[in-house]
Order: structure tokens, then C-alpha cells, then sequence
């Protein structure tokens, strides 16, 4: 049963050329929505910052021409301290970067709705896995914590060595806490597929924003990538998720040609109207690496008979692609 | 002149003894190759035509259709439906409008909502060699999610 506060999100459907326009037009307006807003929010929480700093270095800008030095003083104490200084610079970045992040994400409430269905007919469950905000409170806590011991000069620097050095070391901290839950917002925050342990499919949603009108097969797309293989040096892991690439038609480049990442991944693009079979091809190429990697496994453990049994059985299943090479 | 399909090849030259010694000389040898090239000119025609179908889920539908032409029983519309794992027949009416009306398919409308369907091998006698081939090889979404549901929960 539907619950009150669910949302019903337009029927999204791309079946023909009509439908395609017609969902493209529904996916559109709801970007630009939700782009709007996050702008809008971006732009609020600049102008609260900015007010802010005018006030921490010009603080009777605001106040009456009667207010005495001493209710001054006490705003000041309170309101610009370094821990309320910390904690609204930190805040408001960690915002920003949320926001920019959901604006270059294009994902929509419907097509987030349509993922959800095709996934659901499989079987298995579209998860959204945000984990920056907790990482972002968890290490801010500890920061807020260190400078409110600064503030209450529990925590003194004296210009001894050790102080300097601790200082150094606090500086180091508190840079950290912002940028790793910052770099963790663009590179982890993403929506996920799990198969199993350890084996799950990552979701990437493409649309050319700035195409108009027309109709184009190719407006909207969805970049599939599994979880991690093994590292790139890794010759027979290699030469496995090259052989598993090769007879699945997976693409062996990202987005860009650019390939930075020491780990292999499968990879894999969709339009909405193939998005499950696509899926599906991803999924059986996971499925083919772990058992070649449960191969590999008994291998080590059991020596050439056991592998010369399996291979028996595994070539005779005709589904069964991917040839295995016996090293050694 | 008639395709030969798959599985007379491999009867003419008895490939599926593998006790048999396959010697071919002069012209058996030239029949081979032509036969053989026939058979693959063939596949690149299937693959050619599925890639071109207007109705975008048309290739599947008749990928699906060949597969389950193989025990030789009466299919209808829900089971096509079923073995693509699709949530709604709406989603294949034009595939099948589409199919029907460049002949690749028979529609038997038995009552409004049972329709028989069943590849039209006989005025495209290439499906012959695509329902052979698809039949042998080729996975449904709905068996390809079975193998997947095997995999996770095993």
C-alpha cells in the first residue's frame, strides 16, 4: 500500500519516439527545478555568510548607536568565537558542495521512480548511498570539539616546539574534515544496486541539459559501474576482466579516456528503454568473475585435479563464456 | 534459392559425430565454404535487420518469440511479455504492431485478449536460422534474472 507522504511522480515511459519526447520533457522541467532551488539555496547561504563575516569585523554595523560597549563585547564572545566561526564556515561549504553536487547529478523524482521499478522487477533494490553527511558530523564533531578546548583556553599554544606542532597538527584536522567529506560528496555519494556481498552496481545518470529540442536516442543515458575487481596490475585479474569485457560487449573506458583509477571495474551504458538488459549484462559479467575467482581459489587450495574437474563441468554448461586458461 | 539452415549444415557434412573424420575434397570442399559463408551472410542479415527495426523493443520481441517457439507450443502475447521481463504488454504494442505489419510475425487473435503469436518463417525463411541460433544460445531477461537470483542468494 502507498504511504500519505509518498509522492506520485509522473509516469515516465520510453517506449516510442511520442514517449520518449514526452518523458525527456517531464525528466527536463523537473531538472530544472531542482536545479532552481538548490541555486536559490546556494545563493541564501552565501548571503547569511557574508553577513555574517561583515559582522564578525564591523559588529556595530547593525546594532543601535546606544548599545554600550559591554552587550557588544558579549555578542561578539558569543556569536564570533572560533568555534561558531568554524562550524558556520564549515556548514555552509559542506551545504555548497552538497548542493552543486545535486545539481550536477541529474538524476529527477521520476527517473529516480523508474529506476526503482525496472529494478525492482529483478528483484533487487535502487539504494541511494549518501554517506558524506555522516562522515562530514562524525570527523566536524571532533573539530568543533578541539576549538571549543581552544576557545575555553583549555588548549594553549605557547610557541614551544610541542605547541607548534600541535597547532600544526589541529590546522591539519580541521582542513581535513572539510575536504575529505567534500571529495567524498562528488566521488562516493552515488545510488546503488547490491547483488551481494561486496558485489553491487553504481548508477551515473547522463542527459545533454543544453540539447533543446528534438528528438535524440541518445539524450538520456545511464552509466552503470561495479563495485571494485582487482588492481589494474593484477596480470591474470587483468587479462579475466578482459576476456569477460570483450565477450559481454562492456565498454573498457569510463567517460573520459583519461584513466586515472588503479582498480578495475566493469562498466556498462544504457539508455531507459534497455536499462534492464543492460543491467542484467553487468550483472552476469560480476556473476562470471566470481566464479572465476572461486575457481582461482579452489586452485590454490586444491591443486590442478580439482580445477581439471571444474573446467570439465563448466565447459559443459553452454552458457558458460568465458575460457579458462590454466597458468602454470 | 533457399537457405540452408543451421542444423541441415550440420547434418549435410555429420558434424555432430565427432567420431567422424570431416575430409573434404574438391567440390565438397568449395560446397563447404559456399554454405558455410551462406550461413554466416545469413546472421549478418538477422543482425542487420534487428538493429534496423523502427519499434525499439521489435528485436527483442522477436528474439523472445524464437526462443520460445521451442517446444513447439502455443505462445501468446503475456508469454513474450513475461520471458523479456517486461511490467506491461502496453510497452510491446507497437514491437508488435510494428512486426506484424512488415509480416515477421503471425498475430491470431483468438479473443480480444489472447492473441497466438509466432514467427512468419514461411515468408522469411532467414528466421529459421535466427530461431535456431537464438534457441541455442541466447539467454531470456527472465532466465538471465533467474541465473543472477541463483547467484546472489547462493
Amino acid at each position: 500500500m502507498m504511504r500519505k507522504n509518498e509522492k506520485i511522480f509522473p509516469d515516465i515511459y520510453f517506449e516510442d519516439e511520442e514517449s520518449i519526447i514526452n518523458s525527456l520533457k517531464v525528466i527536463k522541467s523537473e531538472y530544472f527545478k531542482k536545479a532552481i532551488k538548490a541555486f536559490v539555496c546556494i545563493f541564501v547561504i552565501l548571503t547569511i555568510y557574508l553577513f555574517y563575516l561583515i559582522l564578525w569585523f564591523q559588529p556595530n554595523i547593525f546594532l543601535p548607536n546606544n548599545t554600550t560597549l559591554e552587550i557588544t563585547s558579549t555578542i561578539r564572545k558569543i556569536s564570533f568565537n572560533l568555534t561558531t566561526g568554524w562550524a558556520f564556515f564549515s556548514i555552509s561549504i559542506f551545504i555548497i558542495a552538497y548542493l552543486i553536487k545535486l545539481i550536477r547529478m541529474k538524476f529527477t523524482p521520476s527517473l529516480i521512480c523508474f529506476m526503482k521499478k525496472e529494478i525492482h522487477n529483478i528483484g533487487l533494490k535502487f539504494q541511494k548511498r549518501f554517506a558524506s553527511s555522516s562522515l562530514f558530523l562524525m570527523l566536524n564533531s571532533g573539530a568543533i570539539a578541539l576549538l571549543i578546548y581552544i576557545d575555553f583556553g583549555i588548549i594553549q599554544f605557547d610557541g614551544s616546539y610541542i605547541g607548534n606542532l600541535t597547532l600544526s597538527l589541529i590546522i591539519l584536522y580541521l582542513i581535513l574534515s572539510i575536504t575529505i567529506p567534500v571529495i567524498w560528496i562528488f566521488v562516493n555519494d552515488k545510488f546503488v544496486a547490491k547483488l551481494k556481498q561486496n558485489f553491487f552496481v553504481l548508477f551515473e545518470f547522463h542527459y545533454k541539459i543544453r540539447k533543446k529540442r528534438g528528438y535524440d536516442p541518445n539524450l538520456v543515458g545511464i552509466y552503470l559501474t561495479s563495485n571494485r575487481l582487482c588492481s589494474r596490475f593484477n596480470k591474470s585479474g587483468k587479462e579475466a576482466h578482459s576476456k569477460i569485457s570483450e565477450i559481454r560487449w562492456l565498454p573498457r573506458k569510463g567517460k573520459t579516456n583519461l584513466e586515472l583509477n588503479p582498480y578495475l571495474h566493469f562498466r556498462e551504458f544504457s539508455a531507459p528503454v534497455n536499462f534492464q538488459k543492460q543491467f542484467l549484462n553487468i550483472t552476469l559479467a560480476l556473476n562470471e568473475w566470481d566464479e572465476n575467482n572461486v575457481l582461482n581459489h579452489y586452485y590454490r587450495n586444491n591443486g590442478y585435479s580439482y580445477l581439471k574437474n571444474m573446467k570439465m563441468k563448466l565447459f559443459s554448461n553452454e552458457n558458460f563464456l568465458f575460457s579458462w586458461r590454466i597458468r602454470g | 534459392m533457399m537457405t540452408l539452415s543451421y542444423e541441415e549444415f550440420i547434418k549435410k557434412y555429420s558434424l555432430e559425430n565427432i567420431n567422424n573424420k570431416l575430409e573434404l575434397k574438391g567440390q565438397d570442399k568449395i560446397d563447404f565454404y559456399n554454405d558455410l559463408d551462406k550461413l554466416l551472410r545469413v546472421i549478418c542479415r538477422i543482425f542487420d535487420k534487428i538493429t534496423n527495426i523502427a519499434s525499439l523493443r521489435g528485436g527483442q520481441v522477436l528474439m523472445s518469440l524464437a526462443k520460445l517457439q521451442d517446444g513447439g507450443s502455443v505462445i501468446n502475447k503475456t508469454d513474450v511479455m513475461r520471458s523479456l521481463n517486461i511490467d506491461r504488454l502496453e510497452k510491446l504494442k507497437h514491437a508488435f504492431d510494428y512486426l506484424k505489419r512488415e509480416n515477421y510475425i503471425n498475430i491470431e487473435e483468438k479473443t480480444e485478449k489472447f492473441h497466438i503469436v509466432s514467427l512468419n518463417e514461411q515468408d522469411n525463411p532467414d528466421l529459421t536460422i535466427l530461431r535456431e541460433i537464438v534457441q541455442k544460445y541466447w539467454l531470456t531477461p527472465e532466465q538471465e534474472i533467474a541465473k543472477t537470483r541463483r547467484w546472489i542468494e547462493g
